[in-house]
């Protein structure tokens, strides 16, 4: 079966719903146009037929009209010898000749009708005239037959009778009657006889003259008066007969029967105009009929084919809303409409399909709803356990930022000890200042300073960069600093210290750091400086003129980098003014935003236009502000550790401010000139200060008079018009005693000998018994030289 | 049927009466003459019947053949259908009657005497008479010589 289809079954998978359908229609269309082909064709055949037999009759009437002239002319022409031959019937051999099949009749007829006129030229004689157009009357019958073979008038099986009657009896009855009327006339004895003989073929003729009679009766019921010609004329000839019997012996009759024959002759020629009309009505009905039955057919096709095109556009509209139902469901299913159903109100297979779909969405939507429980599910538990997480995470980012912040205040903490183990108060003499400062670029530096005063009045200055940062290198700062603290407090020279310390360092280095360091002892009394350096920036020297220079430095290593090494010393002097600036590479390598370096010639600019006088902390000040605005605001790139020794340009210090001690209330503010007799009113402002404290006026009085006699006579040599600075402060604990004056550098506590109590008071050398006074009852008495003069601190504490 | 058995009467009567006038004309020199330029030099009996009963109606290249008959009271007319047909006048005029009632047939041309004959033979192409004078020159073809 699969086989059998497979052919329509492929042509059907290829063509849409209209076009199958219209295949089909086409199909049918095509096999009813086959099968009333037939029906038409012969409809058509038979109107044609029909037609033609109609035109045969319209031949036979002219042919039927000549033969009748032709008859009476025979009957004038023997007669009347004179009477001219006939005119050929044009209208007659016009109509025949257009049918090639007619030609031997028509050849026929005009031979005989040349013939009438040539026998006519030469004879006269009623017999030939009578021959000659007998012949042609017999060619004129000749030619009927023919005309009504070629018309197929003998073939009408329903005609075929009265054919028989119209176009052959009837004619031979006619030509028969004119011959013996013509006979009759001529009167020959010869032919009489064969007048007589005639009637056999009147006789003859009777069966098939009642036999075309009644078909044509039978075909066309209204010609009912051809059965009276008919009657008639039978009537006639049976007369006729009697009378050619009874001629046989009473040649009187001869004449009655030329009567009879013309009375005959002339009821053939009525029945023969009857039966014409007849056939010819009969044929008209019967075309009339045949056409309509080619429009019934016409039409029933016609109907047919509308029936089947609307059984067929019913059928595809109805198929097609169906699909479109299936369609517009699918389409609207597909787009997320899950709640849609498809119904099809009608019987045919779509129905099913359209069940099914309905099914398939109903399961696709159930299971559909399933799976998004079971997501929301999921959802809700993936949420619960986002919190949860979300919780532990901000608990473990709390713990995390805790302990960020724990190690942030370690950090700063640590920032603060390292920044607290660096000294924060610097020297600011009369003739001389240091100043310093380090800002890390982290939490913690590996930068540090120092600046302390040595036992022999001199000063040490150090600036040294831990490579490195954070703070592994904090610690290295640390014990670094400790290690040159510890031996640089003793006063040894730089490049021992320094050997010394990397020997040290280099012992505990686990990190393998290093430390590049300056270290400096500057003696204020000469401003002679004594240094030594380890991989260090060269310090740079100012002079009073602005010029600048870099101190002579070996190329020594590091600290820290390998034991056993030496360092060199240096000496360099700072004359009146000059100013000497100590520096890591946190500022010459600050970077710019644009990725610049601050560099030596930008530092070496701003050290040429500084301006000492403003002191060294304004220029430490100074400096970090210029990197801070080359920097911009960028992130630093190293520590930054600066300082800056000033040597004063040595004039007088009366207005030089003296340092004062955190806590201290100054009690007393006294400028005295350098002569004895301005003693005792200091001595009244001291007791006035300490009224409070009779004994430490009384002690205060005594060290001040010692002092201020030995600066007078010893210090000043004289030089009266000198002013000598004394300050009074009290602390919780200690009173201080401060004396400043512009004398050259003198310390009386370490060049005044231990006096020699046992010499006479004359012999005692000169203020060496007053300095020991002094030492004896202050608990603390130092001098200093800072530059610009001498200054002598004591101290005295409170709670004895 | 008395019609026909009229015809058959009157037939008998002519044979009857050819042997008698045969004897009477036996002495005439009769001659089937032609014009001169029909195609055939001589013609039989057979064929010269059916010339004059016009059963044959053309000469071999297809010319009409226009037999020249004499009147019919003519003796020599009855003498040559008696030699040359075997027919006597009274069958002739009944086989003449018979083609002309029925059409199927006219009767030949008749001349006058032998001599209107001989002129016609001579002037008509296709002509054949016959004649029974002397004089026949030779503006004509004889064809037949009965005796």
């Amino acid at each position: 079966m699969q086989t059998l289809f497979a052919p329509t079954v492929w042509l059907s998978g290829r063509l849409t719903f209209s076009r199958k359908y219209l295949l089909i229609g086409v199909v049918v269309l095509l096999a009813l146009i086959a099968l009333s082909q037939p029906v038409l064709q012969h409809a058509d055949a038979t109107i044609r037929r029909a037609e033609l037999e109609r035109a045969g009759l319209r031949a036979f009437v002219i042919q039927a009209d000549t033969l009748m002239v032709l008859i009476e002319q025979r009957h004038v022409a023997i007669q009347d010898a004179t009477q001219p031959p006939p005119a050929a019937e044009q209208q007659l051999l016009a109509a025949a000749q257009r049918h090639p099949e007619l030609a031997d009749a028509v050849t026929r007829l005009q031979t005989s009708w040349d013939a009438v006129r040539t026998t006519d030229e030469y004879s006269r004689d009623p017999q030939h005239r009578f021959a000659t157009r007998t012949a042609t009357i017999n060619a004129l019958l000749s030619l009927m037959q023919a005309s009504a073979r070629l018309h197929r008038l003998n073939v009408d099986s329903a005609l075929d009778a009265a054919c028989d009657l119209l176009t052959v009896r009837l004619p031979l009855v006619l030509e028969t009657l004119g011959k013996q009327r013509d006979v009759l006339t001529l009167d020959l004895v010869e032919l009489a006889s064969y007048a007589l003989g005639a009637q056999v073929v009147l006789a003859e003729a009777v069966p098939s003259l009642k036999t075309g009679v009644a078909q044509l009766i039978e075909r066309r019921p209204t010609a009912a008066n051809l059965q009276h010609a008919l009657t008639v004329l039978l009537t006639g000839i049976q007369r006729q007969q009697d009378t050619a019997d009874r001629a046989l012996d009473d040649r009187t009759a001869l004449a009655d029967l030329s009567t009879l024959s013309r009375a005959n002759l002339a009821q053939a020629r009525l029945l023969l105009d009857q039966a014409v009309t007849a056939a010819d009505a009969y044929l008209v009905a019967h075309i009339e009929r045949l056409q309509h039955t080619q429009w019934s057919i016409a039409a029933i096709l016609i109907g047919t084919v509308i029936a089947i095109a609307y059984l067929f556009a019913g059928i595809y509209l109805s198929t097609l809303r169906s699909l479109k139902n299936l369609s517009q469901g699918t389409a609207a299913f597909c787009s997320g409409r899950l709640d849609t159903r498809i119904t099809i109100d009608t019987r045919d297979e779509l129905v099913l399909v359209a069940r099914n779909f309905n099914t398939v969405a109903t399961e696709f939507q159930r299971l559909l709803e399933v799976i998004r429980e079971q997501n929301a599910s999921r959802q809700r538990e993936l949420e619960t356990l986002v919190h949860i997480r979300t919780a532990e995470l901000a608990k473990s980012n709390a713990q995390l930022r805790a302990a960020g912040q724990r190690v942030q205040e370690e950090l700063m903490l640590a920032r603060s000890m390292q920044a607290a183990i660096l000294p924060q108060d610097f020297p600011n003499e009369v003739t001389w200042a240091i100043h310093a400062a380090m800002y890390p670029a982290r939490e913690l530096g590996g930068d540090f300073y120092d600046c302390f005063a040595l036992a022999d009045g001199r000063y040490g200055i150090l600036i040294a960069d831990v490579s490195g940062k954070g703070v592994g290198a904090a610690f290295f700062m640390a014990v670094s600093r400790t290690v040159l603290l510890d031996l640089a407090i003793n006063g040894g020279p730089p490049s021992e210290i320094l050997a010394h310390a990397n020997d040290l360092l280099c012992e505990r280095n686990p990190m393998q750091l290093f430390v590049t360091a300056c270290y400096g002892i500057y003696d204020p009394r000469n401003g002679q400086l004594l240094y030594a350096n380890a991989g260090h920036h060269p310090p740079l020297l100012r002079q009073a003129s602005g010029s600048i220079t870099a101190l002579d430095c070996a190329q020594d290593v590091a600290l820290g980098v390998m034991d056993g090494l030496t360092y060199t010393d240096y000496t360099a002097t700072l004359a009146l003014g000059a100013t000497l600036l100590l520096y890591t590479d946190g500022v010459t390598e600050a970077l710019s935003p644009r990725g610049q370096e601050y560099g030596d010639d930008r530092l070496h600019a701003w050290l040429k236009a500084a301006v000492p006088a403003d002191g060294a902390e304004a220029l430490v000040n100074a400096l970090v502000a210029d990197v801070a605005s080359f920097v911009a605001g960028a992130e630093a790139s190293d520590d930054l550790t600066c300082l800056v020794l000033c040597r004063k340009s040595g004039e007088l210090c009366v207005d030089t401010p003296l340092p004062l001690l955190d806590n201290m209330t100054v009690l007393l503010e006294h400028h005295l000139h350098a002569r004895l007799g301005d003693i005792p009113p200091l001595a009244e402002r001291v007791e006035t200060a300490l009224a409070e404290r009779p004994d430490l006026a009384l002690a205060a009085n005594l060290c001040l008079e010692e002092l201020i006699v030995n600066t007078v006579q010893h210090g000043l040599n004289g030089e009266s018009d000198r002013l000598i600075h004394v300050r009074l402060s009290l602390s919780d604990e200690w009173l201080q005693i401060i004396i400043k004056d512009d004398a050259p550098p003198f310390d009386p506590f370490t060049e005044a000998p231990v006096p020699n109590i046992e010499l006479g008071l004359d012999e005692r050398p000169i203020g060496g018994l007053g300095v020991h006074l002094v030492k004896s009852i202050m608990d603390e008495a130092r001098a200093y030289y800072d530059g610009s003069g001498n200054l002598i601190v004591l101290l005295k504490t409170l709670h004895h | 049927m008395k019609t026909w058995n009229d015809f058959g009467l009157l037939s008998l009567v002519s044979v009857l009466s050819f042997g008698v006038f045969h004897a009477a004309v036996a002495e005439d020199p009769l001659r089937v003459i032609a014009h001169p330029a029909v195609p055939v030099e001589r013609v039989d009996a057979a064929q010269a019947t059916q010339i004059f009963l016009k059963q044959l109606r053309t000469w071999s290249d297809g010319t009409t053949i226009e037999p020249i008959d004499l009147k019919e009271d003519s003796p020599v007319r009855d003498e040559f259908y008696r030699q040359v047909t075997g027919r006597e006048p009274a069958q002739l005029r009944a086989y003449w009657a018979r083609q002309t009632f029925t059409g199927m047939g006219v009767p030949p041309r008749r001349a006058a005497d032998d001599a209107e004959a001989a002129q016609l033979v001579k002037k008509m192409p296709g002509a054949i008479g016959y004649t029974a004078t002397e004089q026949v020159d030779g503006s004509v073809k004889i064809v037949l010589e009965p005796r």
